[in-house]
């Protein structure tokens, strides 16, 4: 019958009678940092109700043991002292900042560069605003969402005056209109070695929050928030050649990286204002009846984020587990969803006690859950070092995603905060990483799964993994990869070197990472170490390429044909490779008398021909039956009939041309 | 409105012709069209897996979903159906003139009448045609775009919501109104008469018209439906020849509407005036 020449279509017609008949719901709530682009459960939850899992250790995995903090964690390169107050009526900050760089490098540096977050909020011609077209997700700006930072001194700490020096840089797009990184010179260079200290005086216009800070009614959402130290790289360092900053703009669709450090941070706010925040408490808050004043702590997390709002509601709750020392989780509620309490809680320690166990214990002391009112979905589903925000407080009775984000937001924790990679050049290392450890928690602990060939199929505009975050085509396509196809990637993985290995894998990349911004190079190294195999040629294709797995069946024929004086079908299959290569495939031959064929294929040809001979006619052909290829992206042409019946031909045409006949007849002759 | 009925009927007898022509001006069309869509849906049924396996029918569908609504996979079909709508609708003022002089017009050759009357009448009706048209899309300016949001963010199930669904009812029935009355301003260029007064006697008569309309509708789809269920019924060869001859009866009852309608216009008229 036909074969060949219709290898190449994509299914119009039966895509329009889907969206008629058949409907299905793909949600397409993707964003910088929503848990799932698509998210169709595969399964129900089975363990709604059930107790938390404090498992005992697992054999085999032997318990961290809880390392007092006297050798600091990290590098710790930077050092901010800020004091900050807050105008609630004009919706401003008003900030004195002093911060000790330290040189990490070996040649003499001049130029100190600072990212000023805010201002991708001026207006409408930043580079922020530009490729996002002014929204996040689902979050557009309005009118009142114009934020911005204002520098007011710089002086280094014998007074030298240096606001004079300073100058705004665009490294990414030469945008004249964007003021997102500034350069400084110090009158001298820092050498090696040697730190460097200034004092700063700035205020920040909070913007109507769309994207990650700003405000919204009373509540404030303070990330990004400060004059910020951009990264300078040693020699080595991510692999890089020769030493430097690493300079990035506020891009639309990309996140940040930044040195670690330790943070003392005063804050001082209305009186009737809850503060949350990165870190610890040094001392309990001061209030004079008019003004309260916080002051934290945090060493070894490289930002500090707070929020504050008069309807907080606070809990608090220790935890801690055979592989977490001990953390206190503190809850800030909305009020309308204070009934929810048990939840959000119950989800933090979920995931804390399973990452904890699988990659390496949750270092820190604390962790802060901030719950956005409704109308402040901007601030939504955001991760800072120990502090996190779940979705905005919109639903009383939301469904599982309240637990997605919080496991996802703390799986950040992991691979934002303490492996922290750099998410202006390889988001996927983060987001990807994330999106496949809160699968691995959501299915574990809640039994819900989400089907990995719909997830595939979802991948329609793959694009490299390693891939600057604003060279992505638009907020979708980079979702699609960064987290999506990152995480399918990580699956993929996964059911070649077994589950056990994986997390073999993940751990080791954890523990031989932390603390110290690894590349993709080093993630592929790990897995290499651990699996003793050579995985250039994968990475090559998924990873640094854009590849998905594809193959199709463009034809099949069975003839009647004597063999041996016996009357037997021939019957001949074609198929084609149109995308990577990574494992065998099998092909299922159904034959008229129900049997299933299996053929085996290595795959790794462009074209094959398989011919069989059997007693009965083939009715269809069927490539990796089991859905073995993860990164199968294109099912609809893995499946091919060997004739269909006239009458079905003409009754479909037939219906469809009528249908469309009779709106034609609507407008016209 | 029963006599203006027979006297519909009658007129189609006497527009042998015309209707002959019309028919072989709408089995082409339907030919091509029949072919187009075969040539796209014939493939994709050696595609689809069918209840033999399920599960991979249902991803078929998803799959569907996704690429119909994240890719341009369809942009090729919906613009060649797109461009024989253009064609087709460049005609058909070509066409309605041809009808209207043969429907006023009872005596003569009805191909020169016919002709004639596309000679004389294609501005004036290319304008009303471009008039009618604009009317008939104006609405979807503010029906499109709930569509289009429900559309980007996936949400298809609202779509079958009655609050959504409501709208596209008035809008078929605002259609049907709009050719009415279209008509009728046809049936008063075609004779030379002020199209305001005739749109006034539409009015007066609006309750008949629209029964006349309904009646011949009715049969339409009663006919209809036989034929459609003979030719699932004899699939094959039968229902071939059925699709082919479909469009005879189209244009038959198409005539007829026009004709009945227009005898209903000539008696209101012809009171009004004397
Ligand atoms: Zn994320």
């Amino acid at each position: 019958m036909k074969s060949r020449d219709h290898r190449r279509l994509y299914g119009a017609i039966p895509a329009i009678l889907a969206a008629c008949f058949f409907i299905y719901i793909v949600f397409a709530d993707n964003g910088l940092d929503a848990p799932a682009t698509v998210s169709l459960q595969a399964r129900p939850e089975s363990s709604s109700g059930s107790a938390p899992s404090n498992k005992p250790g697992t054999p085999g995995t032997l318990p961290e043991t809880p390392v007092p903090k006297i050798e600091p964690l990290s590098n710790r390169i930077v050092d901010y002292h800020i004091s900050v107050r807050l105008d609630a009526e004009r919706h401003m900050l008003h900030g004195e900042q002093t911060v000790t760089w330290r040189h990490p490098g070996k040649l003499p540096v001049q130029e100190l560069y600072f990212h000023l977050y805010p201002n991708a909020f001026r207006d409408d011609r930043t580079t922020f605003n530009r490729e996002s077209g002014g929204k996040l997700r689902d979050d557009e700006r309005t009118p009142d969402s114009i934020g911005y930072m204002e520098i007011l001194s710089i002086t280094r700490s014998d007074g030298a005056d240096l606001l004079d020096t300073m100058r705004y840089v665009q490294p990414d797009d030469d945008n004249p209109a964007d003021q997102t990184l500034m350069v400084i010179k110090l009158p001298e260079p820092v050498e090696p070695g040697q730190s460097v200290t200034l004092n700063m005086t700035f205020q920040v216009q909070l913007p109507y929050i769309y994207a990650r800070m700003g405000y919204a009614g009373d509540f404030v959402m303070a990330g990004q928030w400060f004059p910020k130290l951009a990264v300078y790289e040693p020699k080595g360092r991510r692999g890089a050649a020769q030493e430097g900053w690493n300079l990035h703009q506020y891009h639309g669709n990309s996140e940040f990286y930044a040195d670690f450090g330790t943070y003392n941070i005063k804050i001082d706010v209305p009186s009737s204002h809850i503060v949350a925040a990165t870190g610890f408490p040094v001392a309990p808050h001061k209030d004079d009846g008019v003004r309260r004043l916080y002051h934290f702590y945090a060493e070894d997390v490289h930002d500090f984020a707070w929020a504050a709002s008069p309807d907080f509601i606070y809990a608090e709750e220790a935890f801690s587990t055979p592989h977490l020392p001990g953390v206190k989780i503190k809850l800030y509620l909305d009020p309308h969803q204070a009934h929810l309490e048990k939840r959000y809680f119950t989800a933090a320690k979920r995931a804390l006690s399973s990452f904890s166990e699988w990659y390496g214990a949750y270092p820190y002391s604390t962790l802060s859950i901030v719950v956005p009112p409704s109308g402040a979905g901007g601030a939504g589903g955001m991760e800072y070092p120990t502090l996190i925000t779940a979705w905005e407080a919109s639903e009383a009775q939301p469904s599982r995603e309240l637990e997605r984000v919080v496991v996802h937001e703390i799986g950040h924790q992991f691979w934002y905060g303490i492996v922290a990679s750099n998410e202006f050049e390889e988001a996927w290392l983060d987001e990807g990483f994330t999106t496949y450890v809160e699968d691995k928690v959501m299915e574990s602990q809640y039994g819900l799964t989400r089907s990995l060939p719909i997830l595939s199929s979802y991948i329609t505009d793959p694009e490299p993994l390693k891939l600057n975050a604003w060279d992505y085509d638009n907020h979708e396509v980079y979702a699609e990869n960064v987290y999506t196809r990152a995480s399918l990637v990580l699956q993929d993985i996964e059911q070649t070197i077994g589950t056990k290995k994986m997390k073999q894998v993940l751990r080791t990349y954890f523990q031989r990472w932390k603390f110290r911004h690894p590349t993709t190079q080093d993630f592929q190294k790990v897995l290499q170490d651990v699996t003793h195999r050579n995985w250039d040629s994968y990475f090559k294709q998924f990873v640094y390429g854009d590849m998905m797995i594809d193959y199709a069946v463009t034809g099949v024929k069975s003839r009647q044909t004597e063999q041996h004086g016996t009357t037997v079908y021939e019957t001949r299959v074609y198929l084609e490779r149109l995308g990577g290569v990574h494992r065998p495939v099998e092909v299922a031959i159904k034959l008229a008398d129900g049997s299933i064929h299996m053929e085996k294929w290595n795959g790794a040809e462009k074209q094959k021909e398989l011919v069989l001979y059997t007693e009965q006619p083939a009715e269809w052909v069927l490539v990796d039956p089991e859905f073995r290829q993860i990164l199968e992206n294109r099912h609809y042409n893995n499946f091919m009939r060997a004739e269909i019946a006239a009458s079905d031909e003409v009754r479909w045409s037939y219906g469809t041309s009528k249908l469309v006949e009779l709106l034609f007849s609507i407008f016209a002759w | 409105m029963l006599e203006s009925l027979k006297a519909g009927l009658f007129a189609v007898g006497r527009r042998s012709l015309i209707i002959v022509l019309l028919f072989l001006y709408e089995i082409i069309w339907s030919f091509i069209l029949y072919r187009y869509v075969h040539s796209v849906v014939g493939p994709i049924l050696y595609r689809y897996p069918g209840e033999d396996i399920p599960n991979w029918s249902s991803l078929f569908w998803i799959e569907s979903e996704i690429r119909l609504l994240k890719t341009d996979m369809a942009d090729a079909y919906v613009l060649t159906l797109l461009a024989m709508l253009l064609v087709r609708m460049l005609l058909t003022p070509l066409i309605n003139a041809g009808v209207f002089q043969t429907i006023h017009h009872s005596t003569g050759d009805q191909w020169r009448v016919f002709i004639d009357g596309i000679r004389r009448m294609w501005g004036r009706f290319l304008s009303l045609y471009a008039l009618q048209t604009l009317a008939a899309l104006a609405p979807l300016y503010w029906l499109v775009p709930p569509v289009a949001r429900a559309l980007r963010n996936g949400d298809l199930v609202s779509l079958l919501q009655p609050g959504s669904l409501l709208p596209w009812i008035g809008y078929l029935l605002y259609l049907a109104l709009a050719r009415l009355g279209f008509m009728y301003i046809q049936f008063a260029v075609a004779s030379g008469e002020r199209w305001g007064a005739a749109l006034l006697i539409w009015l007066r008569k609006l309750l008949p018209s629209l029964g006349l309309t309904a009646c011949i509708l009715l049969i339409a789809l009663f006919l209809q439906s036989i034929l459609a269920a003979a030719s699932l019924f004899w699939a094959g060869l039968v229902a071939l020849i059925i699709y082919q001859a479909t469009p005879l009866l189209r244009v038959a009852l198409k005539i007829w509407e026009i004709a009945s309608q227009h005898d209903l216009w000539l008696r209101s008229s012809r009171w009004t005036s004397r």
